[in-house]
């Protein structure tokens, strides 16, 4: 349990930069997860934070202790990694019980296997335990290596989750989050856990870090990041369907496909762009000349809800709506109806300006 | 459909019994011989046992007999260079190993790459070229005809395939399996004896293996560089090939010997040469 | 433009495994059909048997009426993606999706004019020189899925083909092939663990479990219908909770109870079917109620206490984790609505969104209504 502070810290490959200048700090206790798309140096950032690379500028800190330099033995840390890293000659078990066992451990003997047991339960991988990871399937695989740094969590000054869950099944991915976070608040662990998924962001974490091109674009919790994304950029990552983006041109004009319509509400507001939710869009299949046109490209019906997407022009716009009494067809002209006054704002160079 | 099948299924077989036949009838021949008298082979060929001629064991007694000295030597000295050259040069190959795989060296201009290449290289060059030259040091160093001399020449010798083997092995280790060593709190030693040599044990053993085969069969090193007391198993049987009345039946008695060793190498050491053995550790 | 028939086929391995389970189905022309199912059910299995892929051991397929057992792979004109794309590493993507072409004999400029019109279609031409190994997962997967398209198969065959992508990618594949499908109308099966996918993607559904179909259906239907409480609670995230209940009827209400709690009621006059229904299961049944069906109760003579556990933010919705006298429930409900983590407050069912299911058999129990 810790605080861990990452101060202007800067990797870089070759001449690639995968982390720029990046800078944030948690609390003891605290679930980060980075949410980031692949590429955007998720796993590098967790890997400098456990020692495994270091960076070419900037101090990581553990509480007031630099790590620098420190090899991952000594830093203290459990790591889920991506790639699973499991010690193939060794059964799941004895996977789980490496590092409870390491020298200079302090854990009592007498709780590992109380830790086992507890630790498979939850991830529902006690009747793997006498097997060996070549007789695992991918996603049992996966839940061995988040068990293996689960079992010390509470141990640890930061346990290190990378993308842990998502090679599962798309029902355990969604069970799952609610038992990880329950088990990750019991053990009162510091976690930083990263994933490309923005539900499972918003759905655990206390806070979330987004990073795009190795810069931090906002670091806030789940209900800032989803009601006031700060940027075009991080608008972009939350929400299926996406939200919908338009371009204000000159005066209260917004280009939608090749229309422009005319608003008096933006003459007043000063805005490059807007951004509309899929629920804030109402679909209307009888012509309406006060309304966009589009055509629509395909419909989406999960369960009880829909998503329908619609061409208006070259520009696709997503809608979400209710499925009852609501069908459309493939290529059927429709009418949009979009609630402009519930738009996110955001200024010439893409931030947010504040709700309207 | 099912007639297609059987014709093409009966020409395999056919085919692979030939092949089989090919392929093990020098061994039979060998086999069969150790147990002729010289009639039997110069009046031969005879192919059969108790059919085409009576086997007897001359061959065999004149091995533990007269000839027992000469033999015993040879064998041990084969066994002793094989086994403790292939042993030398894993070991020291395992630690070039782990270092041109692990870390990233930089002597002047010379990269990884260059320092794997100087190694390797050795090999390229016939051995014969270098054999005069090695007499010549030998000689003045008092290594030629010791059991030392040859035990080093077979390392040497070893080396670049060992290195070579070893290190392509380490490679294929994925790293972030000993950084999950680290993180689970074991440092570098312990990665390297839990994690890094168990998975590396089936290129460490097939290293040893094909180590062991070269010095075994090496005949050009033998003969240049040992005269009596470090002669091996294959000098031995030259020596009884060039005289003018070769005794075939007892050369095949020392040949099917010769065979044995490498192959009880090999059946002991295949246990360790698990080919799945990284599979399951990573995505 | 073919129709499938698959009539009491079964897949058995090794004499012993049975894989596939005497299962029955048709599939329309142009139908664009998902096969749905937790990892071993058989789903897979009964893909590579329509492929050719794999021995027919009991039963028979049959293309446009004709069986096709004894037909070999290549000459079903079946064409398939799978999983792991199966992409050949030594050619360019170009050469990949021309390959299937090639074979058959199209010209150089036929094969031109196909290859740039799938790869236009599913947007990636900037890649046509690559070598597979140089692509990201979600190129390498459109690849495998032109190389399929190319050819205008009679039956296109998927295997989890967006499953090994990014959650934003096949947030988007799905809806492109499902546009894809309606454009050129190939009859599609479509194998997913997925139900995201089957929903929103297919014309009907195949619901699989241990190598028996549990239900076939429109998406629709097997959503607000399903006949059993594997498919009830398979199909639908977050998944449909089953509360074990009694059915007490009296003078003029029939009442559900779960535990100690009256959870809701129906008026006798609307109960008749219930009521016959219910008959022959001792008046224990377990309830579905999908985590979206609830509604807070004002009357508190009727509803179930729970426990707020945790809250998960769903984005325009909260997920609540709730401990009860019948066990852990699931509550969707819209973000404004906000209860605090360990509180109490009090649910009722939807009445027309309640399912009912037997005890025993875990079969539904028709209810009209």
């Amino acid at each position: 349990m810790s605080r861990i502070q990452i101060d202007r810290v800067t990797k870089k490959y070759g001449k690639v930069i995968a982390i720029n200048n990046l800078s944030f700090s948690c609390e003891d206790s605290e679930l980060i997860i980075v949410l980031g798309k692949p590429g955007a140096g998720k796993s590098t950032l967790l890997r400098m934070l456990a020692g495994i690379e270091e960076p070419n500028e900037g101090q990581i800190y553990f509480g007031n202790n630099l790590m620098n330099g420190v090899a991952p033995e000594k830093r203290n840390v459990a790591m889920a990694f991506e790639t699973y890293a499991l010690y193939p000659h060794f059964l799941v078990k004895q996977n789980m019980l490496s590092p409870l066992m390491s020298p200079n451990n302090t854990i009592d003997k007498n709780l590992r296997e109380k830790r086992i047991h507890e630790v498979s339960q939850l991830l529902e991988i006690e009747p793997l335990l006498e097997r060996k990871p070549s007789q695992l399937s991918g996603g049992q695989r996966q839940r061995v290596s988040l068990a293996r740094a689960l079992v010390k969590a509470e141990d640890t000054n930061c346990v290190f989750l990378d993308e842990p869950i998502s090679h599962l099944d798309a029902r355990l991915r969604n069970s799952l989050r609610g038992e990880l976070k329950k088990y990750l608040k019991d053990k009162k662990a510091t976690v930083i856990y990263t994933t490309a998924d923005y539900a499972e962001a918003l759905g655990i974490a206390d806070r979330i870090l987004i990073i795009i091109d190795g810069t931090v674009r906002m670091f806030a919790s789940p209900d800032k990041v989803f009601d006031e994304p700060k940027d075009l950029g991080v608008a972009n990552m939350i929400g299926d369907p996406k939200i919908n983006i338009f371009e204000v041109n000159g005066k209260g004009t917004i280009q939608v496909g090749d229309l422009t319509p005319t608003l008096k509400y933006f003459e007043k507001v000063q805005a490059k762009y807007i951004g509309i939710r899929p629920l804030d869009i109402n679909i209307m299949s009888s012509k309406n000349l006060d309304l966009i046109p589009g055509t629509v490209y395909v419909t989406e019906p999960i369960g009880y809800d829909q998503i329908v997407r619609v061409m208006v022009g070259s520009k696709m716009i997503n809608i979400k709506m209710p499925l009852e009494n609501n069908t459309f067809a493939i290529n059927q002209p429709v009418w949009l109806d979009i609630n402009w006054k519930n738009g996110l704002i955001f200024d010439n160079d893409g931030m947010l300006k504040g709700l309207d | 459909m099912d007639k297609k099948n059987t014709l093409s299924k009966t020409l395999r077989t056919v085919g692979l019994i030939f092949w089989g036949i090919f392929a093990l009838f020098p061994v039979y021949w060998i086999i069969i011989t150790a147990f002729k008298q010289s009639k039997d082979i110069y009046q031969g060929p005879f192919l059969l046992p108790f059919v085409d001629f009576q086997p007897t064991i001359a061959a065999w007694t004149k091995l533990m007999g007269p000839s027992k000295d000469q033999f015993i030597n040879a064998l041990t000295n084969s066994i002793l260079f094989a086994s403790v050259s292939a042993l030398i040069a894993v070991l020291l190959g395992s630690f070039a190993g782990y270092g041109l795989a692990r870390y990233s060296y930089k002597y002047g201009n010379m990269k990884n790459n260059d320092l794997s290449f100087l190694i390797i290289s050795q090999r390229i060059m016939p051995p014969i070229v270098a054999v005069i030259a090695l007499f010549a040091i030998f000689s003045f160093i008092k290594l030629l005809d010791t059991k030392v001399g040859m035990i080093l020449v077979y390392t040497w010798f070893n080396l670049p395939l060992t290195v070579y083997i070893i290190t392509d092995f380490i490679s294929r280790i994925p790293r972030d399996i000993e950084y999950a060593a680290a993180i689970d709190g074991y440092g570098k030693i312990h990665q390297i004896f839990r994690i890094t040599l168990p998975l590396a044990m089936p290129g460490l053993t097939a290293a040893y293996l094909l180590a062991f085969f070269f010095s075994w069969n090496d005949f050009l090193l033998a003969l240049m560089l040992t005269f009596r007391k470090a002669s091996t198993l294959p000098i031995m049987i030259m020596n009884l090939s060039t005289t003018d009345n070769p005794q075939w039946w007892f050369i095949s008695a020392v040949g099917i010997i010769s065979i044995i060793p490498p192959m009880i190498a090999a059946i002991v050491l295949d246990h360790f040469i698990d080919r799945q053995l990284l599979s399951g550790g990573t995505r | 433009m073919t129709t499938i028939g698959i009539e009491n086929v079964s897949k058995i391995y090794d004499g012993k495994v049975v894989g596939v389970d005497d299962i029955s189905l048709s599939i329309n022309e142009g139908e664009f059909m998902a096969f749905l199912g937790p990892s071993g059910c058989g789903k897979t299995s009964t893909l590579r048997m329509i492929a050719g892929l794999e021995e027919i051991s009991k039963g028979t397929i049959y293309f446009d009426q004709k069986p096709i057992n004894e037909i070999p792979s290549n000459r079903r004109n079946v064409a398939m993606a799978f999983e792991n794309y199966g992409l050949y590493p030594h050619m360019s993507v170009y050469e990949n999706i021309a390959y299937p072409l090639k074979l058959r004999g199209f010209t150089h400029d036929q094969i031109a004019k196909k290859v740039v019109e799938i790869v236009r279609l599913l947007k990636f031409e900037s890649y046509l020189d690559d070598k597979p190994s140089d692509l990201s997962g979600g190129v390498q997967q459109r690849v495998s899925l032109a190389r399929a398209l190319v050819r205008n198969p009679s039956v296109l065959l998927l295997d989890e083909p967006i499953s090994h992508l990014d959650s934003e990618l096949r947030n988007q594949m799905r809806g492109e092939l499902k546009r894809l499908h309606a454009l050129n109308k190939t009859t599609t099966i479509y194998v997913t663990h997925d139900q995201l996918e089957a929903l929103t993607m297919a014309d009907r559904i195949a619901v699989m479990s241990q190598g028996k179909i549990r239900q076939v259906g429109t998406p629709k239907k097997i959503f607000y219908s399903p006949q059993d409480q594997f498919v009830a609670t398979f199909v639908g995230e977050p998944p449909m909770n089953i509360i074990s209940c009694s059915v007490i009827q009296n003078e003029d209400t029939v009442d559900i109870w779960a535990g100690k709690y009256r959870m809701i009621l129906f008026p006798i006059r609307q109960s008749a079917n219930l009521i016959e229904d219910i008959k022959n299961t001792n008046n224990e049944v377990n309830v579905g109620i999908r985590p979206m069906d609830f509604e807070v109760s004002d009357d508190p003579r009727i509803g179930i206490q729970v426990e707020v556990r945790l809250g998960e933010h769903l984005g325009e919705n909260t997920l609540y984790h709730l401990g009860s006298v019948v066990g852990p429930l699931l509550y969707l409900t819209s973000r404004s609505n906000k209860f605090k983590e360990g509180g109490t407050l009090v649910l009722k069912p939807l009445k027309n969104r309640m399912h009912f299911f037997s005890k025993k058999t875990a079969m539904a129990i028709k209810i009209l209504d």
